[in-house]
């Protein structure tokens, strides 16, 4: 068969896939002895240490967007980011309660947790002091030429 | 002018415009940045922009999605494709009077429809 007639029957091929099975993972799915760490999957994650719940979800829009909840249920904070979930994305929930995001289609993003349990959505582009504090299993996940870009701010603390 | 900020268009899978949906910050947004030259007239204040426009971005499979899959999949059959960061340039003027603190005329990218 001629390669002019395989590419299109190729093409044809993977949108069915792609209409039958490529509409990503959207089930929620409960997980209450979660230590916290990297989130790859959405879902609800309550951290055994603390009660305080993470929930990742895909919105009507097919965006990524998060919560957190402390443990009686009030909302902390919910997402203000608009990362597409036919990007890649990994959320990682630090030992600070901090939440890191970080998408391939809009970038990096920290859930700040102040002192008094409130939080901020912080935007992440070449802030030095937040650099230095990503988790390093979610710095090791970040595409190789930001982790390039990014790796002297980290050097000067000996990550 | 050197402005920079994040840019979105619409979300989805099934055109490379909607593959593209929002600028990266970490590979630097959208900037626009050139020049603009003020000419007072009167009562009205005449600006003539003559701008660069970059669209940054991201390009990588997302493995959640069979689609990617399959498709990378293919791609890998013939070369090793990997993730790329993308970055679209565009240079266009434009012309604006303004009069009260108000746009009353303007002309140019991105005011006017782009003729294909």
């Amino acid at each position: 068969m001629q390669v002019s007639r395989v590419l299109p029957i190729l093409a044809v091929s993977a949108m069915s896939l792609l209409f039958f099975f490529g509409c990503g993972k959207s089930d929620s799915k409960m997980k209450s002895n979660w230590k916290g760490g990297l989130l790859t999957e959405v879902g609800s994650y309550q951290r055994s240490s603390t009660g305080v719940l993470v929930n990742v979800w895909i919105d009507q829009e097919h965006l990524v967007r998060y919560s957190i909840s402390a443990p009686g249920g009030r909302q902390l904070i919910r997402s203000s980011e608009r990362a597409s979930a036919y990007s890649k994305w990994i959320i990682y929930f630090d030992d600070n309660g901090w939440l890191w995001f970080d998408s391939s289609d809009i970038g990096s993003s920290v859930a700040k947790k102040s002192p008094d349990g409130t939080y901020q959505e912080v935007q992440i582009s070449d802030q030095p002091d937040l650099i230095r504090m990503m988790p390093q299993e979610f710095f090791d996940r970040l595409p190789r030429s930001i982790q390039a870009r990014w790796k002297d701010y980290r050097s000067r603390i000996g990550k | 002018m050197n402005i920079t900020f994040h840019a979105e268009i619409e979300n989805g899978y099934s055109t490379g415009y909607e593959m593209l949906h929002g600028t990266h910050r970490g590979e630097g947004d959208f900037q626009i940045r050139g020049r603009a030259t003020l000419t007072p007239d009167g009562r009205n204040n005449n600006i003539h922009y003559e701008l660069r426009y970059s669209w940054n971005d991201r390009i990588d499979k997302n493995a959640k999605y069979s689609g990617d899959n399959f498709f990378a999949g293919i791609l890998h059959f013939f070369y090793d494709p990997k993730d790329y960061a993308i970055h679209i340039h565009w240079k266009a003027d434009s012309d604006v009077t303004v009069c009260d603190g108000k746009i009353i005329r303007s002309n140019g990218y991105p005011f006017n429809k782009v003729k294909k």
